[in-house]
């Protein structure tokens, strides 16, 4: 038996649940001759959806605590042999016996891991088996008491109503579960991160991560120091906006002060369609393309370009976020009243002059907002800087070196065999709070400036 | 005004004239750069196209000669005469007739170098034919065989180590018009292989439906639901607020932190299948949230209230007003917003990578918690690769999954411009 057996036992039971209920009312206002409050069919679903509560609840625990459950049943068992572990040695017994379970053995397990997990195969069944009975004694139970609830005058419609209201707000409430887990788990394995780092350390420049097992070797566990990776993170997006800003916003002048209306009908689309295209994609373009190109101009001229330099990353970022630029300079330019560009015409001033002497600089603070949002963007940027730019981490300027980024090496440290005890695992999630919070902020600044751009501009 | 003061104010306004058609000339260049660079990605993915959705043949007079076929001196007990068919000796078949094609070579060591004009997988294709045609033993049949890597890579100019021997003979080849090119359906038909000509995308697009799948079934209802919620019932208050907040800073956290929330909550703590389609699906899920609910609240404001308040004095409930009348007017909107979401997931590569679906997938996934890749995740480990071939595939894929996105967005275009229409 399966979950989705399970869940469609539980749908089985809600339909009977229906069909009595309603054959019920019906009874019962024959019986009584008055008419009922609600309609039959709300009878029917209030004890449907009554039935089906634990059923719902049951498929959850099991398919999201079942796995715990029965680890935390295991652990109890075993107590006596996890006391004579040593320190950290429960986890590592208990991860090498789940990689046994799934087929992937790391090593010849010991008998005693062989032992366990047949112990955890064995204790499956029963968990799965309570869990099974209660959802279904559950749903009978609420079921028949919900039918003993009906009778004429009871407001089963007023009930449902009220239960699908609150089902609604449950859904919006999940935006907030997914931001409350995202900072949580980063938070979590963030701290547990600085059991083994130290904060000072992470202000030096030397990224040497080092796995689990290569630490078990010597007891180094590598150097964590964040500089040489947020400057690499900088270095291509000060490439990428420096060449997206000028070109985003002419794109954005020229389109809303100077193109036709027919140009604007064609341009608008393949802006749009630059937009939607993959990052995957222009990865795989500055892999092909970009990079090499840029490796042969560089020869030409007589500079010694690296064959993943932060240039090609940056540019290939670029061209990805042109239309993002231009969108938001777009909507920051016709912020401004259009009082000021008409007076400014009225006056003789050519469109270039009204431009750049009226409607820019009162543009500036939406403009500003629309360079913070893109470059929040580019450092959150995983798929090109990975493809295009280098694994070392390099505390250099010149963006002709190749450099990483913290994306990249979020990605290098969790890819591969993950081991939730390594400081190399930890310092991924230690890497995704930095980026969390550097974005939030600047994305927190952008807005706030964007809207004194607006109240500013309205006055 | 004198006439010298006119004569300077002329000449100045021609010259700002003259600034502001240069400063027209520069937006419009710049809206060109644009589209040269759509174009170079374009054409730089066209032209690696071609050759991974290609393959070479060889057309060689091939003779099935019985004593190949008496190979193996005696089936084991049991076969039935197909044993004889199935491991003939295939390999010599092909150098033979390979020789007599070339038959001023004499040296032994270069006719056997003449074997690496072939696929390995010519002895397949061969066999394939056997087993069709028995009455081919002992006649003599045109064939078109596969080429080689090697010669592959020669044929399609790829910027890989040349054997110069190969190339003459291929050019010999040429010459005498044995040489052809088939559409390699491979592609399509296979999942992943450590050789190029014979890896196809096949699992990793059936590893994308899957997890898109998951991903829209929990999104949709979840999203819907909200902005029903947030839109219709929700009267203004902190808890309102909150989620509000929320769904806007949930668009803009990057991606790969949704991967690290899959791999801490949901292979760490829930200990769900890693690289399976539900864990991708559940982490792409809450990354369409933030834009389906946007997308959803945006149509169904847009429903006249007049609709609302006719089923509410009639004496509808809200819930019924709302489910019953404003909900399906919005749901093209609705659709529409829920398509684009699905574009954006489709093209979801980087929480993929860190929850482990990054894989050597060769089986087609068939169910939710099988090990699986998605495509974007193949477009990265093929274009990753050192060879070409590898590089070129990586284009069909990219070729692929940029019309399965044009797809999805012409469908929310034309859901957009009926619904339009309507109100």
């Amino acid at each position: 038996m399966t979950p989705s057996h399970l869940l469609s036992l539980g749908v089985i039971i809600s339909a009977c649940f229906f069909l009595f209920a309603r054959f019920r009312i019906r009874a019962a206002t024959l019986q009584e001759q008055a008419p009922s409050t609600s309609l039959p069919r709300f009878y029917g679903w209030y004890a449907a959806v009554l039935a089906f509560v634990p059923i719902f609840l049951g498929v959850c625990i099991w398919v999201f605590a079942s796995t715990t459950i029965v680890e935390i049943l295991l652990v109890n068992r075993l107590d006596s042999l996890f006391a004579s572990l040593p320190e950290g040695g429960r986890d590592r017994f208990l991860a090498e016996m789940y990689s046994f379970l799934d087929g992937q053995p790391l090593r010849t397990p010991s008998p005693d891991i062989a032992a366990a997990a047949n112990m955890l195969i064995g204790l499956r069944t029963p968990v799965v088996t309570t869990i099974i009975a209660l959802s279904t004694v559950g749903a009978l139970s609420l079921g028949f008491l919900a039918l003993r609830f009906i009778e004429p005058r009871f407001n089963a419609h007023a009930h449902i109503d009220r239960t699908v209201v609150f089902l609604l707000l449950l859904c919006s409430i999940l935006a907030i579960i997914a931001t409350l887990g995202i900072i949580l788990s980063l938070l979590f394995e963030t701290v547990r991160c600085f059991e083994f780092v130290s904060i000072c350390q992470l202000f030096s420049t030397d990224w040497l991560p080092r796995a689990g097992n290569q630490t078990a070797l010597d007891g180094d566990a590598g150097k964590y120091g964040v500089l040489a990776l947020f400057s690499g993170t900088f270095l291509i997006s000060f490439v990428a906006i420096s060449i997206a800003l000028p070109i985003g916003l002419l794109v954005a002048v020229y389109l809303s002060q100077y193109a036709s209306h027919s140009t604007r009908r064609i341009s608008k689309p393949m802006l749009e369609l630059l937009a939607g295209i993959p990052t995957v994609v222009y990865g795989f373009f500055a892999i092909v393309l970009v990079g090499p190109f840029l490796q042969r101009i560089g020869g030409f001229l007589g500079l010694d370009v690296a064959p993943q330099s932060a240039m090609a990353a940056g540019a290939v970022m670029a061209i990805m976020i042109i239309p993002y630029v231009s969108s938001l300079c777009d909507d920051a330019l016709s912020a401004v009243p259009s009082a000021l560009r008409n007076g400014s015409l009225a006056l003789g001033s050519t469109t270039a002059e009204t431009v750049l002497n009226v409607l820019l600089p009162a543009a500036l603070p939406g403009i500003s907002s629309a360079v913070l949002l893109a470059v929040s963007r580019t450092i959150g940027e995983t798929m090109i800087v990975l493809m295009a730019a280098g694994l070392a981490a390099n505390l250099t300027l010149n963006p002709l070196a190749s450099v990483t980024t913290v994306t990249v090496q979020i990605v290098q440290s969790v890819t591969g065999d993950v081991e939730f005890d390594s400081v190399k695992t930890l310092s991924a999630f230690m890497l995704g709070m930095l980026l969390f919070v550097t974005t939030l902020m600047m994305n927190v600044f952008a807005f706030s400036l964007r809207r004194r751009g607006i109240s500013h501009g309205e006055v | 005004m004198t006439f010298a003061q006119t004569v300077s104010t002329k000449r100045k306004l021609s010259s700002r004239n003259r600034a502001d058609t240069a400063f027209k000339m520069l937006g419009r260049g710049a809206l060109l750069l644009a589209f040269c660079s759509l174009l170079a990605l374009a054409i730089a993915i066209f032209s690696r196209t071609l050759p991974a959705l290609t393959h070479h043949q060889i057309t060689l007079d091939v003779a099935f000669e019985p004593d190949a076929f008496d190979y193996q001196t005696s089936a084991p007990s049991g076969t039935d005469a197909s044993y004889r068919l199935i491991y003939a000796n295939y390999g010599q078949i092909v150098g033979r007739s390979l020789e007599k094609a070339f038959p001023e070579i004499v040296d032994p060591a270069e006719k056997r170098a003449l074997r690496r004009l072939v696929s390995p997988t010519a002895r397949m294709q061969l066999r394939d034919r056997v087993l069709a045609n028995p009455s081919w033993i002992g006649t003599k049949q045109r064939v078109a065989l596969y080429v080689s890597k090697g010669a592959e890579n020669i044929l399609d100019a790829n910027e890989e180590t040349v054997d110069p021997q190969l190339t003459l003979w291929l050019t010999q080849l040429q010459d005498r018009r044995a040489l052809s090119t088939t559409f390699k359906s491979t592609l399509f038909t296979r999942g992943d292989s450590r050789e190029p000509e014979s890896a196809g995308l096949l699992a990793a697009l059936v590893g994308s439906l899957l997890t898109i799948a998951v991903s829209v079934a929990i999104s949709f209802p979840v999203g819907l639901l909200s902005a029903v919620y947030l839109e219709q019932f929700a009267t203004r208050s902190r808890l309102t607020d909150i989620i509000e907040v929320n769904i806007n800073n949930l668009a803009a956290v990057p991606s790969i932190l949704f991967g690290l929330l899959g791999l801490a909550v949901f292979i760490n703590v829930f200990h769900m299948p890693r690289s399976s389609p539900l864990v991708g699906g559940l982490t792409l899920s809450l990354m369409m949230l933030p834009t389906i609910i946007i997308a959803s609240r945006a149509a169904l404001s847009a429903v006249p209230n007049a609709l609302k308040a006719g089923a509410l004095a009639v004496g509808a409930s809200p819930v019924q007003a709302i489910f019953h009348h404003v909900v399906p007017q919005a749901m093209p909107g609705i659709i529409t917003g829920t398509l684009l979401a699905i574009a954006q997931a489709l093209g979801e590569t980087a929480p993929l990578l860190l929850l482990g679906m990054v894989a050597f997938i060769v089986d087609l996934p068939s169910e939710f918690t099988d090990a699986a890749t998605a495509l974007p995740v193949q477009i990265y480990m093929w274009a990753e690769s050192p060879e070409t071939a590898f590089s070129n595939n990586a284009a069909a894929a990219v070729v692929v999954l940029l019309c399965l996105l044009l797809a999805l967005n012409s469908l929310a275009m034309i859901l957009r411009s009926r619904f339009q229409k309507r109100i």
